[in-house]
């Protein structure tokens, strides 16, 4: 069913891209901005600012110099006489590069009437349009047609309306073809639109703080579809609409940007993140991470095992074992690995089928503290945790585990790219980041600890440190050997000392309970047992002198 | 993995390791499939309904697995025998041991004492090597596991040729499929558990020639004519005019292409319509191939 919109207007201005200003024409427009970014470029003039922007961005699309260095170099050559002056005339406004236009106004007038001195305008008001149709040609654009060199639309949203505009060659020769659409269109029919009048497709371009606020109900791709963000950071993204899930389907509408190759980043979560480049620096150890296999796939299974990947198998494939298996991964990572349908891990166990909804996965994941990495097919779009965009290959993204546990500790971001491959993508959750980041300053603080405990030597100078290093969730390498399976005896521990900065009370709490592995215990023992036998030593030293006495 | 689609993930594993080639003409034949065959792919979303393709390679891998147990029972079958007799010289070799024991204990410091300790430590040695070495149950196991693969391919297959050959109502089929990949799961697992029966089933010779299943050559047929031309196809590929057997002007494409298919097969002209077919379809070489390495077996590399 094709969803109809109302156009307010469409129009075509055939001009070259030198020598114009449009001051002149939308000089009456008022109010012709971009909201989310009229704060920071508010010393400009707002309308004007817009189409500076628009038009800057278009010929610099077109130029190459927005593109891949591949595609810049393949259209070099083709790159029109008035966009490379427009690059040689550019000036700085804002983060945005702005052409430095020549020549006068010959500005022309909105809403239908021809715009003076030349420039025309073909608009049409108050028409319907399906985006299924190539509709436009019907509203002006029937004599233009969209540049195929550049193939990109600039998106920017003033007053309630949203603007597209983009090179085009019209019959009058090259200029810009502006539509206006309502502001909640969904940007995945305005992208079908322009491909539509490309001939192909088209990119569209938006800036990021522009897109992301743009109402909800924008914010839609269809599949395959993607979008260009031009970053607060200069970067340029792909952005993709990840879609939320329900159990009966899923609909579209949550966008995601690649911020790293093959990560994508929510749209909403991109503030809480913070930096990119800080979460670059962010480093994991491979043993906070585990696997839980909910699959029966033998050749899958037989990766993880030989692979020496902690996992953490479920005695039996319910809610419940699965949220006993997470108890042993408290505070830590828990990859689940698995095929999903419906929001939905789905197996079969002796000949039944057998869901484990992810919903409920990650209220017991919540429950015991456990930062999940759920790798199911789509499963980025029923879960908030990390996963995956799409169906992949549970055997080829095993392999990758494998390879990226084995090669110790590094950036976490490193380690998730190392996952994504052509086939698969993931939407990481800020929450991973977050515990991440939490892990490795508290095993800075388990250093420091442990540096006391060595630095006081054998004599119990700071008993809660030596306590704290013995109870403490295992760090560095040693310990549980490969493939270890949850240990039903080992039971939480009292215990004292520093507890994790910035944390949550239920993590303090977790801090406090957290599972004490075999290596811990026999450092922590060792040291007691040593500082033991000293007191007996200095106890026999001391009665022999009062024996001789 | 819901009724509609079944799961084949653990039939495209064994065919990945056991079928010679099998997979890559599946993925040919069935093109809106092969995602689904690679090893490790779990099943397709629930609007996957591709449910005769699953069929079809269910149908393929239960025959690459029947053609591959005879001979792999057999070799089981000799390895068990072998350990049978390794086991009682183990069993004599223990007794061995503790019967040297008392000339040990007995005799003085003698030949009789150096020779009871020979044979003592010679017997002990044998015994726990033999042990060691030893595994009858896994193997048991496995037999037992390729004889039940066996016995219930059979008839799984025969259901399943009846719904594919004979379009037959496929209310039944993703139960069948999915019967079929929990039982290649069993065999899956028993081959990691008994590394013998792994060694045994990819030693083993093909026993058929290939798939007999008429289905590619239907779907080959099916898109490479229309009627009339798929008529004058039938008319001249044998020396009687095979045509005038097949349904009259108000088949449809389907069933006239099944007949087709299956009159071929009957007539044992299947190479040389393929033979044909290459020749004059130069372009789809790759499909008239995969279909002739899913009848005639892929060639072996």
């Amino acid at each position: 069913m094709r969803t109809m919109y109302k156009v307010l207007e469409v129009g075509e201005l055939v001009r070259p891209l030198t020598g114009v200003s449009f001051t002149g024409r939308h000089g009456s427009h008022r109010g012709l901005h971009n909201h989310a970014m009229s704060s920071r470029v508010g010393r400009c003039g707002t309308g004007q600012k817009f189409f500076w922007r628009a038009a800057a961005c278009l010929a610099l699309a077109a130029g190459g110099l927005l593109a891949e260095p591949g595609r810049a170099e393949a259209r070099s050559g083709e790159v029109p006489e008035s966009v490379s002056q427009a690059q040689n005339g550019e000036a700085r406004c804002g983060r945005v590069r702005m052409p430095r236009v020549r020549g006068g106004a010959r500005g022309g007038s909105r809403g239908g009437s021809r715009g003076s001195g030349g420039s025309e305008w073909k608009t049409s008001s108050g028409a319907e349009l399906t985006s299924s149709q190539a509709s436009l040609a019907s509203h002006g654009f029937d004599t233009l047609s969209v540049g195929a060199q550049a193939g990109q639309a600039f998106v920017g949203v003033d007053g309630g309306e949203m603007w597209v505009m983009t090179r085009a060659v019209g019959s009058e020769g090259e200029g810009l073809a502006v539509a206006r659409v309502p502001v909640d269109v969904p940007l995945g029919d305005v992208a079908e639109v322009m491909a539509e009048r490309a001939g192909g497709s088209s990119d569209l371009l938006i800036d990021e703080t522009t897109l992301a606020g743009l109402p909800p109900s924008a914010q839609r791709m269809a599949a395959g579809q993607q979008l260009t963000v031009l970053g607060r950071d200069g970067g340029r993204y792909r952005c993709i609409d990840v879609g939320e899930g329900t159990k009966d389907g899923w609909t579209r509408g949550r966008l995601a940007l690649e911020r790293l190759p093959g990560l994508y980043f929510r749209l909403d979560e991109l503030f809480e993140t913070g930096r990119l480049d800080e979460l670059m620096k962010i480093e994991v150890d491979p043993d906070d991470i585990a696997v839980m296999p909910l699959l029966n796939n033998t050749d899958t299974l037989r990766v993880l095992e030989e692979g020496a990947v902690r996992l953490r198998t479920p005695e039996r494939f319910d809610v419940e074992a699965v949220g006993d298996a997470m108890a042993q991964q408290r505070g830590k990572f828990l990859v689940l690995l698995g095929h999903m349908e419906h929001g939905a891990f789905k197996l079969r166990v002796k000949g039944k089928s057998v869901e484990l909804p992810v919903a409920e996965l990650e209220a017991s994941a919540a429950a015991h503290d456990v930062t999940l990495i759920v790798l199911g097919c789509s499963s980025a779009k029923f879960t908030r945790a990390t996963g995956a965009s799409a169906p992949f290959n549970a055997l080829t993204v095993a392999g990758r585990l494998v390879e990226e546990l084995q090669r110790g500790r590094r950036e976490l971001a490193s380690l998730l790219h190392g996952l994504t491959g052509d086939d698969t993508k993931l939407v990481v959750s800020s929450a991973t980041f977050n515990t991440a980041r939490r892990r490795a300053e508290f095993q800075l603080r388990q250093q420091g600890a442990r540096g006391r405990v060595m630095a006081g030597g054998v004599v119990i100078v700071s008993t809660g440190a030596v306590v704290t290093v013995a109870a403490a969730p295992r760090t560095g390498s040693s310990g549980e050997g490969p493939a270890a399976r949850p240990d039903p005896t080992m039971g939480p521990t009292p215990t004292s000392g520093p507890s994790e900065p910035s944390m949550s009370p239920a993590a303090s709490e977790r801090a406090a309970t957290a599972p004490v592995t075999s290596s811990g215990w026999g450092y922590g023992w060792g040291l007691l047992a040593l500082s033991g036998l000293v007191g007996v030593f200095s106890y026999w030293r001391a009665r022999a002198g009062d024996e001789e006495t | 993995m819901s009724g509609e689609t079944p799961d084949i993930d653990e039939m495209v594993g064994f065919l990945a390791r056991h079928g010679d080639g099998v997979l890559d003409a599946l993925r040919v034949v069935h093109s809106e499939l092969a995602p689904y065959l690679e090893p490790g792919m779990l099943a397709g979303p629930a609007a996957d309904d591709q449910l005769r393709a699953r069929a079809h390679v269910a149908t393929v891998t239960l025959q690459t697995l029947l053609g591959r147990c005879e001979p792999a029972l057999a070799r089981v079958q000799g390895r068990l025998a072998r350990l049978r007799v390794s086991s009682r010289v183990a069993s004599g070799s223990t007794v061995l041991t503790m019967v040297a024991v008392f000339p040990m204990l007995a005799a003085e410091n003698g030949p009789a004492t150096h020779a009871a300790v020979a044979v003592a430590s010679i017997a002990g040695l044998v015994s726990f090597g033999l042990h060691v070495a030893g595994g009858v149950e896994p193997l048991t196991e496995a037999y037992a596991t390729l004889v039940d693969c066996q016995g219930r391919g059979l008839l799984l297959l025969s259901a399943l040729q009846g719904y594919l050959e004979h379009d037959l109502d496929g209310e039944r089929v993703p139960g069948i499929v999915d019967e079929i990949n929990a039982m290649l799961l069993r065999l899956n697992r028993a081959e990691r558990a008994a590394p013998s029966l792994a060694v045994g089933l990819e030693s083993a010779p093909r026993g058929s020639a290939g798939s007999t299943s008429v289905y590619p050559l239907f779907k080959l047929l099916n898109t490479l004519f229309n009627e009339p031309e798929l008529r004058m196809f039938m008319a001249f590929i044998g020396e009687a005019r095979l045509d005038q057997g097949l349904p009259g002007a108000g088949a449809s494409q389907r069933q006239l292409a099944f007949a087709a298919a299956t009159t071929l097969e009957r007539e044992g002209l299947v190479r040389a319509a393929l033979d044909r077919l290459a020749a004059r379809f130069p372009g789809r070489t790759a499909d008239i191939e995969a279909v002739r390495a899913l009848r005639f077996g892929a060639p072996r590399r």
